[in-house]
């Protein structure tokens, strides 16, 4: 990724903050680098919330480092850190229009008087609300509350975004042209951007790096490709995307699984059994009677979900292990219920777990 | 004429008739109060006497002791609003944003005052307002405010905190900190505004109940309006009846007010679907 002009890194080092008995962060050290779009993901209750919130200073960390563009900014109250943040709750201010609210955050930033009608008018044309100026969040729909919530966060020009789960109160449709909005916006400007989910879909689609958290630590970062298909660990694997967990034996870096020597990814056992996890769209099913030269194992389809562009097929091995596959929907004719199916497995690198 | 309609104009009569019962019940005593200001209880004979001395410069030194007492009360409601509001509305931002669970502590203290009788306050009151008036201050009954902040309490709070469970006070400071407003500016430019409704209800109950109060006041022998209508009332009783007229009718322009200020504040328009 090619570093905006302008734009600053983020680096957590080694936080801690607990509530009671509760460890939310667990010296979590993150990096962010300058423009890049870094994605938290993880169950609730894991911290990336808290983690967002103490980047923010509305939270303080009992111990570690915040540092934003090489400055020590940990102990900084949260009004002086140039953030800015989009939240899951609609957070516009009532009593003020869509360019009052706007209005607010660049009367903070001392913005000159004459230059905020421009500013305004141009991050409101941003998130595709040109002509709502005058409208009160009550006269906005959810999906606009919150566009406008972007725009007012941007328009204070800061030096992070911050976003906390912005579109989990929206429904599926506004959520997917929502988020790519964001990250057509995010990329266009080159703010350095943190962004809390608990969708998988959505930091896989949005990010440049998702991490994934559980108990107040990152398991795994990188890229989404790598973390969806070089899972560092049985979480991240099992987090990501849907996995088959498949018995089989691992020698020489490699694991025998339906018939296949797969080669194993790194924190994979070396030597002995395993069960090696499998993504469904590495599996092929294919009805027996027309593949009676092919390869594969033999099985019966126990269930077919059809989910429009491709269909989940279960489908039972003869040793009764359990599998589901992605078969693409024009795929699926001989593919029904009871029916005889042959099972093959990609050649593609798979974690094993001991 | 179909049963709907006639089954409304039936609802509205019963309306009207509910609304006049009560409006009489309630217009009645001042109607009566007014009577006895204007008319001379021996004779029977309609005068508006009582009323020219009241605005009169001529009974000034009968009347003396109303003056001071109007005075007097409007000063203690002005230091009681500010005592009050300085106290409660930051304690109860601070309770939302940081300690929750100690909500239905403060509610409860706050609500407490309406379960102890004046009466029985003023004993407790009696050495603190002889340790206020010989070690600490004087013995204005400006001072009274200190417990008539504590009068007020159980109606500002439900007041105000009816206002702040309208908005979501978490994000709405949040997001304001974020975007690099200080505590003050988050408290002058977004809660209040958003709680013009819930502070004005507030004020508007306190001042009634500081105008209102007596006991207390007698008690510790101070003087406010309303013992200085009593003081009158001995000598010019058909004063005392016109400043007790227009003490509730300011009173009731509070509320109306208050009704108004409230209404337009729900009068926003509806939120549209996403």
């Amino acid at each position: 990724m090619t570093p905006t002009p302008g734009a600053v890194a983020v680096e957590l080092r080694a936080l801690r903050r607990s509530f009671g008995s509760v460890v939310a962060l667990d010296d979590l050290d993150l990096d962010i680098a300058p423009g890049e779009l870094v994605a938290l993901l993880g169950p609730s209750g894991c911290g990336k919330t808290t983690a967002l919130r103490v980047l923010s200073g509305l939270e303080e960390a009992d111990s570690g480092q915040v540092l934003v563009g090489g400055r020590d900014i940990t102990h900084v109250p949260p009004n002086k850190r140039s953030m800015a943040m989009v939240f899951q709750s609609y957070s516009l201010f009532p009593h003020l229009t869509a360019a009052g609210n706007i209005d607010f955050a660049l009367s903070l930033r001392r913005v000159d008087r004459a230059r905020r009608r421009g500013i305004i008018d141009h991050h409101l044309d941003l998130v595709g609300l040109g002509s709502h100026h005058d409208r009160f969040p009550t006269e906005l729909s959810g999906g606009q509350q919150q566009r406008v919530a972007l725009a007012r966060a941007l328009a204070s020009n800061p030096e992070v975004l911050l976003l906390d789960e912005p579109l989990s109160a929206l429904d599926a449709q506004v959520r997917v042209q929502l988020r790519d909005e964001i990250r057509r916006i995010q990329l266009e400007l080159g703010t350095t951007t943190l962004f809390v989910t608990h969708d998988q879909g959505e930091a896989l689609a949005m990010a440049d790096r998702v991490g994934v958290m559980r108990a107040g630590r990152l398991e795994q970062i990188s890229a989404p490709r790598d973390l969806y298909e070089r899972p560092v660990n049985e979480f991240v694997a099992q987090f990501i995307g849907s996995t088959n967990r498949i018995h089989g034996r691992v020698s020489a870096g490699h694991v025998r699984v339906l018939g296949e020597w797969l080669p194993v990814l790194p924190g994979s056992p070396t030597e002995g059994a395993g069960v090696a996890l499998v993504r469904p769209e590495r599996l092929s099913v294919t009805p027996a009677v027309h593949a009676a030269d092919e390869r594969g194992f033999e099985g019966t389809v126990r269930q077919v979900s059809f989910l429009g562009d491709h269909a989940r097929v279960y489908v039972t091995l003869h040793d009764d292990t359990e599998l589901q596959a992605f078969v693409h929907s024009r795929d699926t004719h001989g593919l029904g219920l009871g029916e005889r199916v042959l099972v093959a497995v990609d050649k593609a690198p798979v974690l094993v777990t001991a | 004429m179909s049963r709907a309609v006639t089954r409304r104009r039936r609802q509205r009569a019963l309306r009207i008739a509910v609304l006049g019962v009560v409006g009489v019940f309630l217009a009645y005593p001042l109607y009566a109060l007014f009577e006895f200001s204007i008319r001379f209880p021996l004779t029977g004979a309609y005068s508006v006497d009582a009323w020219t001395r009241l605005f009169g410069a001529g009974d000034g030194a009968r009347l003396q002791p109303l003056y001071t007492g109007l005075v007097n009360s409007l000063l203690i409601a002005v230091l009681t609003l500010s005592l009050m509001f300085a106290l409660l509305l930051p304690t109860m931002v601070w309770v939302r944003l940081r300690l929750p669970r100690l909500n239905r502590v403060v509610e409860f203290l706050c609500l407490l005052p309406l379960t102890l009788p004046a009466i029985v306050l003023v004993v407790g009151l009696v050495p603190v307002y002889r340790f206020i008036a010989t070690r600490l201050l004087d013995t204005h009954a400006v001072w009274l405010s200190f417990a008539y902040v504590v009068l007020v309490l159980p109606f500002a709070y439900r007041a105000l905190d009816a206002g702040l469970s309208a908005i979501d006070v978490r994000t709405l400071v949040a997001a304001a900190r974020s975007l690099g407003a200080s505590w003050p500016t988050v408290v002058a430019r977004v809660l209040l505004p958003n709680l013009r409704g819930a502070v004005a209800s507030a004020a508007f109950i306190s001042i009634a109940v500081v105008l209102g109060e007596f006991t207390i006041a007698r008690m510790l022998a101070r003087e406010n309006l309303q013992t200085g209508v009593m003081l009158v009332n001995q000598a010019a009783p058909q004063v005392a009846a016109a400043v007790s007229l227009l003490t509730l009718l300011f009173g009731i322009a509070l509320l109306v007010g208050l009704s108004y200020i409230t209404n337009r504040a729900h009068r926003r328009p509806r939120r549209r679907d996403s």
